[in-house]
């Protein structure tokens, strides 16, 4: 409860500007934490700062040194893109940078108050030559999806995602390539040249609703509304670039929510064109729009055909036949086929956990915990690349997942709103000490709605805390090198929890007779 | 003054696109953008007169011009001022923060 508190406390910052008198049964930590998770911890200091409230007294050092930070962090990873696209343009290919780079430089005061856990890089032509200037540079490939392929900076370890469309299903909303370079505007910070207000716009609307089914962290819809109150806006021009690129109803869809969620002053003509049982959605779920920002999770299925009504035929079309296949093969047959193996896949898939096409590792961590198999990523970064991608892989540390999973294993992960996770999966789940992936013992299909989930390592004596279905951001689905490991194990699951349970009982036993 | 001091102050610098400089709250930090990105451990900070002096760096005008300014936003003797704009040109040369910019015509 705390939780969703202390982030509505926040929302009601970001819409009013100022600081409400702290509800008694709201810890200021709590209001610092949901900062630190929405994105917006130094528009909360800013707050502090003007208003000097008693209770944020103590938090200010903290917010101060997450100020620094941040900016430092985001001044990084501005650098980052910059010089991807050096490198990309030293091949002459056009490139331009996306989202939240250019916001951070070119609608927030200052780059800390937007803070990310990639930078994106839209290639305007030539993919691969653009992958290979990254590749030859030192630059590892740590994920790979329809729409963009994700890259580790060998320098400085940040991520920078090479798109070759804005959302996935390239081709379902048309880029106009041409206009796009066209329309740019020159940067006025580290970044060469920005897209124009008009392109940046629909590529937020379309990464919003599209890529993550209208749920964000509320610095990402307040992307919407700075955009819309900072940068002088042609709407007649946003109209006719959403016609061309057929996004009106993402675009509509997005800003109703950014309006709802952050205050975004959508001009009208830009909220029209919803297809009614979208627009009736959206008018009931928007009574309460933190349903809308993360860590909610989205209904991304739903969302995307409500989204796509009229265009179904299309979707799956364009889900399954790409522009090329992995191996950068360009021909009708290659793709063809791979669309095949993927259709096929897929429909495996939902009925048993079935290997992924190629993904490439997220890293090695640094050395085993003592406590579990821990992820060796900022949660923030990890659930970015499972909303992108349709497989994260992973290298395992840690011995307590043994024998199911070995120390230094790698695992390919799907995220929670891809693939529901089901009692025997391993799920990566935030535990009090962390990102753990441990065993799901108690949830889907046994656990009533609304109930808590419970999760345990296959070697430990104890349960782990009780979990929000929402804390379970992904499952296991493939052991990498064991094609005969079965990641998921129902049977297991429920021994787990009875070992568990009777490992309580007696602790509880043994408490009861050193009492008497 | 010497002759030294004069010749430095008639000099021109600029900003180095490897450093950057920010104002978050009531602080000024300075952060340097090369090698391993930007580094939490390298940043800056800078008091009232020094991140006015900085932003003055645009590689336009000398240094005299830059004391003149300081001169005039704040309550500071000239000598004074002078000492502490070579100090600080002479701190943002060691950390490559600044370069020397071409002499005007």
């Amino acid at each position: 409860m705390v939780p969703s508190k202390a982030r509505a406390y926040v929302r009601d910052l970001l819409i009013s500007g100022a600081l409400a008198p702290l509800p008694a049964d709201l810890p200021a930590a709590a209001v610092l934490d949901a900062a630190c998770q929405q994105g917006v911890a130094s528009l909360l200091l800013a707050a502090i700062e003007r208003e000097r409230p008693m209770w944020a007294k103590e938090l200010e050092p903290r917010l101060a040194d997450e100020r620094r930070a941040l900016l430092v962090r985001t001044l990084g990873q501005i650098a980052l893109a910059a010089r991807s696209i050096g490198l990309v343009a030293a091949r002459g290919i056009r490139a331009l940078p996306m989202k939240g780079a250019v916001l951070a430089e070119s609608v927030y005061a200052v780059e800390s108050d937007r803070p990310m856990s990639d930078v994106d890089v839209l290639v305007l032509e030539r993919f691969q030559d653009a992958v290979a200037a990254l590749r030859d540079a030192g630059f590892a490939e740590v994920a790979r999806g329809d729409h963009a392929w994700a890259f580790r900076d060998p320098s400085g370890g940040g991520i920078v995602e090479l798109h070759r469309s804005v959302v996935s299903a390239p081709g379902l909303f048309p880029l106009d390539r041409e206009g796009l370079w066209q329309r740019r505007r020159a940067g006025r910070g580290q970044l060469p040249a920005w897209p124009s207000a008009e392109d940046l716009l629909l590529q937020l609307a379309l990464h919003a609703a599209f890529q993550h089914g209208l749920v964000l962290s509320l610095v990402q819809w307040l992307d919407f509304r700075l955009l819309l109150e900072r940068e002088p806006l042609d709407v007649a021009r946003v109209l006719e670039l959403a016609a061309a690129s057929r996004a009106r109803v993402p675009l509509a869809a997005a800003l109703r929510v950014a309006a709802a969620v952050v205050g975004a002053p959508a001009p009208e003509a830009l909220l029209a064109g919803l297809p009614r049982r979208l627009e009736r959605r959206l008018d009931a779920e928007l009574s309460a729009p933190l349903a809308f920002v993360a860590p909610s999770e989205p209904d991304l299925a739903r969302v995307r055909l409500d989204l796509l009504a009229g265009r179904r035929a299309e979707l799956v079309w364009r889900t399954l036949v790409q522009p090329e296949t992995p191996d950068g093969d360009e021909r009708l047959v290659a793709r063809l086929r791979f669309a095949l193996s993927r259709g096929f896949r897929l429909a495996r898939e939902s009925a048993a956990s079935v290997p992924p096409p190629s993904v490439r590792d997220l890293g090695e961590p640094a050395a085993p915990p003592a406590d579990g198999v821990e992820v060796p990523f900022g949660e923030e970064l990890l659930r970015d690349c499972l909303a992108s991608f349709p497989h994260v892989r992973l290298t395992v540390s840690g011995r307590c997942m043994e024998p199911a999973i070995v120390h230094g294993e790698k695992v390919q992960l799907v995220s929670a709103a891809r693939r529901r996770p089901r009692v025997g999966d391993v799920v990566l789940s935030r535990q009090k000490e962390g990102l753990r992936l441990h065993r799901l013992v108690f949830g889907p299909p046994f656990a009533p709605p609304g109930s808590r989930w419970r999760t345990k390592a296959d070697r430990g004596v104890l349960l782990d805390p009780p979990l929000d279905a929402r804390d379970v951001l992904a499952s296991i689905v493939v052991v990498e090198g064991r094609p005969d490991a079965r990641p998921r194990r129902a049977l297991a699951a429920l021994v787990s929890l009875a070992r568990g349970l009777g490992a309580r009982l007696r602790g509880a036993h043994r408490q009861a007779e050193a009492l008497s | 003054m010497s002759r030294s001091a004069q010749g430095r102050l008639a000099e021109v610098w600029t900003r180095s696109a490897r450093m950057v400089g920010r104002r978050i709250g009531d602080e000024y930090v300075l952060v340097p953008l090369a090698g391993r990105g930007a580094d939490l451990d390298s940043i800056l900070n800078l008091n009232r007169v020094a991140a006015f002096v900085w932003e003055q760096l645009d590689g336009s005008r000398s240094g005299g011009e830059v004391v003149d300014a300081v001169i005039e936003r704040f309550d500071v003797e000239r000598a004074r001022a002078e000492q502490d704009y070579l100090e600080l040109v002479e701190t943002l040369v060691e950390l490559d923060a600044v370069k020397r910019a071409a002499k005007r015509a």
